[in-house]
């Protein structure tokens, strides 16, 4: 390819919203989904996740036609509400819109209402989701989700010591290491959602089709009694964020925090958990302990990594953080979303790391795809990827490593294992960077610094070839020459 | 409902034993062939099919073309969900494995796209290197709905810059993806009908081979080592220079029926080109096309070459598959492909290595299709159109199936049933075409069926 293209996305560093809604709903308690609009969508996002978790996902479609696109779609949805709640018998069905459903302007809110009166013995709760594929990519459908879930819930305002935990997308076993860390501190929680079994299950004797692990409605309806609402995400705002809701309308308090990557977001967290009655352990703080004695293992490895970081926002907010605190110069920072923020939320964090690289420059890029991050790669000399598997082809392309942390992961196992959370999660994504550096130099520095400073003796040379060559002259050597 | 099967879906599946599932029996057909499965249907909303749509339908056929700018004009989600994500593979230009997107947004939706589509082509031209001489513009869901006169588009851009820009109004909701495959074909007939006046001269085009893993050179291989010429391919490894000419072959020979009949059909009916269907998966249906291509040629020199490679080719590999058969031996597969053609194949391979189909399904498979099928399985399959999960699910218990041959979708379900996995989808990287192909199916049938994991798994 030749220069950047501004009317054209070359290769998309995002997805669409209906990703976010159908991911998000896998982490809700016998939860179906099904998508209003054309048939491929839902296969399409099946296939993504397929390859991403190792895990059946069963998604349906209203398989709109050409009839229901011009005469409206409300009998499709209604028929596929049907299917689904007899095929599946779920307590919860999710309809995202589509780009197609949003367009012709169905009224899905109205049809689920019919649905009920039509169907007044079925007990199943119908969540409205409105994620049209243009308006915003699969992080904005994510938490669009999450916000219609603690809508259309309804909540029971009895007060409880719990605590909500909102999280935008992170791995399954992410997902499970923040519930210990919760259980281990003593503390009552919801977390919305909780994909940890549902999107990496095990193995067992019978298999179900309808994943019956997840966050429940009964549990989420107790969200307006909390005492606060911890939710992981410096990007959502008064209509988007499910912290706000609860806090607007049940008067719940909210801290929003970065993702726990790195010390000072786990600190932060240490402290909020703490000032929610979270008691910290013994075993906590040796894991701090032995973070930080790994920080200082790793850090000179760590300062040679010129870092390309890419994916949803509160991702790159958390890799920036942990990649400042360990000496990693982000060269480039890099989402899909538009978020118009990220130069002023990471203003002070770049300026320390180029102070520290004695200047250098770093690279902020909203609503971008990888045609431009490929650019940018080369011209800031990065040496290091950090996101999903989609950044593959520029590693290959400038064989340069790239650590697959973030979704979609198509190209190997274990996406559904990822660990970059807490104080374990960093420090294998900081020993990933680390071990990218060590190898780079294992690999390279012999040849490397041969080139570089192997000359052959020049009294070799001249047994062979004449005269050996006169050495310099030292200052002395030149006062004598000259006298 | 308890066997998870939707009575609009019952006339889909076809049961042969006929044990009373309540749905399509085909007992006491002795010639196996089941009487009208419901097939070439949209899919029940609600079902959870296992098809994409019409876009992908067209997507998948002319993305191979390697040095084509696939311009997809809608919102994000489309181009990004197929953004390089087939095995497709090149012997020049790699422009085929960008995602070009309009990457359409809230005020695109209400005040038209059109104007994006005509400055995104604009800027192309302008900045693309290599220099676009093909464009595919995909409309997508909305397009129409929002009123973007792609075509128009299209033809003022050809007139500005003097190349091909070939729209291919693929909206997801109008068909299934058969539909979508049938878009594709007329869109190589557009691109191909103004050069149809060429002198004919001897040789073939390779029709509905996609060059995964290298199946295209590999069938282009065995063709010339017999003495044909092959004049152009499509789509694997095709340039927009080759495909032009392919109105000069003599004769078409289809891989991918399901996919490339079509456009065969159209051929024959406007350039007088005559077409063969041909599948090269497994020795049975690779010799049979090897001898059937040569046949339609007419020439006996090369039907000797063609019995003689075939011959000498087949003797290669029979002592891996007696090496194999052994260990396959009673085992029960099930398959789930996109076509009819493909299952076919697979149910012969099958039989070559002892192993009974005993669940098989398509998500676009043809009537006449199903026929063949109903005919080479024996009495305790069942066959199934546009199955789902919980169908597959359902039937795998049931028949008890040890192997699962099908796409990416479909592997975690059987991994979770226990059930061995054979990837016979477009994003695989090794070849399963041709001799060479039948030694690497053979080889990820054993090493997944046989494989030490099952033992604890299904302890």
């Amino acid at each position: 390819m030749g220069a950047n293209l501004v009317n054209l996305n070359v290769n998309p560093c995002k997805m669409c919203m209906p990703m976010g809604a159908v991911n998000a709903l896998c982490g809700i308690k016998s939860c179906m989904s099904i998508l209003h609009g054309s048939q491929g969508c839902a296969t399409y996002m099946r296939r993504h996740m397929a390859t991403h978790y190792n895990e059946p996902v069963d998604i349906a479609s209203s398989s709109l036609t050409e009839e229901g696109t011009v005469f409206g779609g409300e009998a499709n949805l209604i028929k596929g509400l049907h299917n689904l709640i007899e095929l599946y018998h779920p307590e919860v069905i999710g309809v995202g819109t589509t780009c197609l459903a949003e367009t012709i302007g169905e009224d899905v809110g109205g049809i689920i209402e019919r649905f009920y009166e039509q169907n007044p013995a079925v007990d199943v709760k119908i969540l409205n989701i409105v994620t049209p594929g243009y308006g915003g990519t699969q992080n904005e459908g994510w938490f669009a989700t999450l916000r219609a879930i603690v809508e259309q819930v309804e909540q029971d305002r009895t007060p409880h010591g719990g605590v909500n935990i909102v999280t935008p997308m992170i791995s399954p076993a992410d997902t499970r290491w923040l519930k210990r860390l919760l259980t281990d501190m003593g503390l009552e929680y919801t977390l919305l959602p909780d994909i940890s079994e549902n999107l990496d299950g095990a193995t067992e004797k019978h298999y179900n089709k309808l994943k019956c692990e997840g966050t429940s409605l009964a549990q989420i309806a107790t969200m307006a009694g909390a005492r606060l609402t911890i939710e992981f995400s410096k990007f959502t705002d008064a209509h988007t964020s499910p912290a706000e809701y609860l806090c607007e309308h049940y008067g719940v308090a909210y801290e929003k925090l970065p993702l726990p990557v790195g010390i000072r977001a786990m600190d932060r967290l240490m402290e909020v958990l703490k000032g929610a009655g979270g008691v910290m352990t013994r075993e906590l703080e040796k894991e701090r302990g032995r973070y930080l004695d790994a920080m200082v293992d790793s850090h000179k490895y760590c300062a040679r990594a010129r870092a390309a970081i890419y994916g949803e926002p509160d991702f790159v907010t958390a890799v920036v953080r942990l990649c400042a605190e360990n000496g990693v110069l982000p060269a480039l920072v890099a989402t899909g979303s538009v978020t118009g923020k990220l130069k002023v939320l990471f203003a002070d964090e770049l300026e320390a790391c180029r102070e520290f690289a004695f200047g250098g420059e770093t690279v902020i890029l909203d609503d971008c795809d990888f045609s431009v991050i490929e650019r940018h790669c080369r011209e800031q000399g990065v040496n290091l990827l950090i996101g999903s598997s989609d950044g593959r082809r520029i590693a290959h392309k400038m064989n340069i490593p790239l650590i697959r942390c973030a979704f979609p992961i198509h190209d190997h196992v274990g996406g559904q294992r990822v660990r970059m959370l807490g104080f374990e999660g960093s420090l294998n994504l900081l020993d990933q960077s680390a071990n990218a550096m060590l190898s780079q130099v294992e690999t390279s520095f012999r040849t490397e610094l041969h080139q570089q400073f192997f000359v052959p003796s020049p009294w070799e040379a001249a047994r062979h070839s004449g005269p050996a060559p006169e050495p310099i002259a030292s200052e002395g050597e030149r006062r004598v020459g000259s006298a | 409902m308890s066997n998870g099967i939707l009575v609009e879906r019952r006339a889909s599946i076809v049961d042969k034993c006929g044990s009373g599932h309540g749905y399509g029996k085909g007992k006491g057909q002795g010639t196996g062939k089941n009487k009208g499965i419901c097939c070439e249907r949209e899919s029940v909303s609600g079902a959870v099919s296992q098809r994409a749509c019409v876009y992908c339908g067209a997507r998948v056929v002319l993305n191979p073309i390697t040095d084509a700018y696939h311009i997809v004009h809608g919102p994000i989600g489309c181009a990004s969900y197929t953004w390089d994500i087939r095995g497709s593979l090149s012997s020049g230009s790699s422009v085929y494995r960008n995602s070009f997107s309009t990457d359409l947004r809230e005020t695109d939706i209400v005040f038209g796209g059109a104007t994006k589509l005509t400055a995104a082509i604009d800027e192309l031209m302008a900045k693309a290197k290599p220099r676009p001489q093909l464009i595919f513009v995909y409309a997508t869901c909305i397009v129409g709905v929002i009123g973007d006169d792609v075509e128009a588009v299209c033809r003022e851009a050809e007139r500005t810059y003097g190349i091909r820009v070939i729209p291919v109004k693929a909206p997801g909701f109008s068909g299934t993806k058969s539909q979508g495959y049938k878009l594709a074909c007329e869109a190589i007939m557009a691109l191909i009908s103004p050069h149809k006046e060429q002198p004919r001269r001897f040789g073939v085009n390779i029709l509905g081979d996609y060059n995964l893993a290298g199946e295209m050179w590999i069938i282009k291989g065995y063709l010339e080592q017999i003495g044909i010429p092959v004049v152009a391919t499509i789509t694997g490894d095709a340039s927009l220079e080759k495909l032009i000419e392919a109105p000069a072959a003599s004769l078409n020979i289809v891989q991918c029926a399901g996919s490339a009949a079509y456009l065969a059909e159209r051929m024959q009916e406007e350039m007088g080109i005559p077409y063969i269907k041909v599948s090269f998966f497994g020795v049975e249906d690779t010799t049979t096309s090897l001898i059937n291509v040569a046949k339609a040629l007419g020439k006996p020199d090369i039907l000797g070459r063609a019995r003689y490679l075939a011959q000498m080719r087949t003797a290669e590999v029979m002592p891996t598959i007696e090496k194999y058969r052994s260990r396959l031996g009673g085992k029960r597969a099930a398959i789930f492909v996109g076509g009819g053609f493909k299952a076919i194949s697979l149910i012969r391979q099958f039989n070559e290595l002892g192993i009974s189909t005993v669940v098989v399904g398509t998500q676009t498979g043809k009537k006449d299709e199903y026929e063949v099928i109903g005919s080479l399985v024996d009495d305790n399959t069942v066959i199934l159109d546009d199955a789902n999960p919980a169908e597959l699910e359902h039937f795998m218990l049931e028949k008890k199936a040890d192997i699962l041959v099908g796409g990416v979708k479909e592997r975690p379900l059987a991994y979770k049933l226990g059930v061995a996995f054979c990837d016979h989808n477009h994003e695989r990287k090794h070849p399963l075409v041709g001799f060479e192909g039948i030694e690497n199916f053979i080889k990820e049938i054993d090493l997944s069926i046989n494989s030490p994991v099952w033992r604890y798994v299904r302890g």
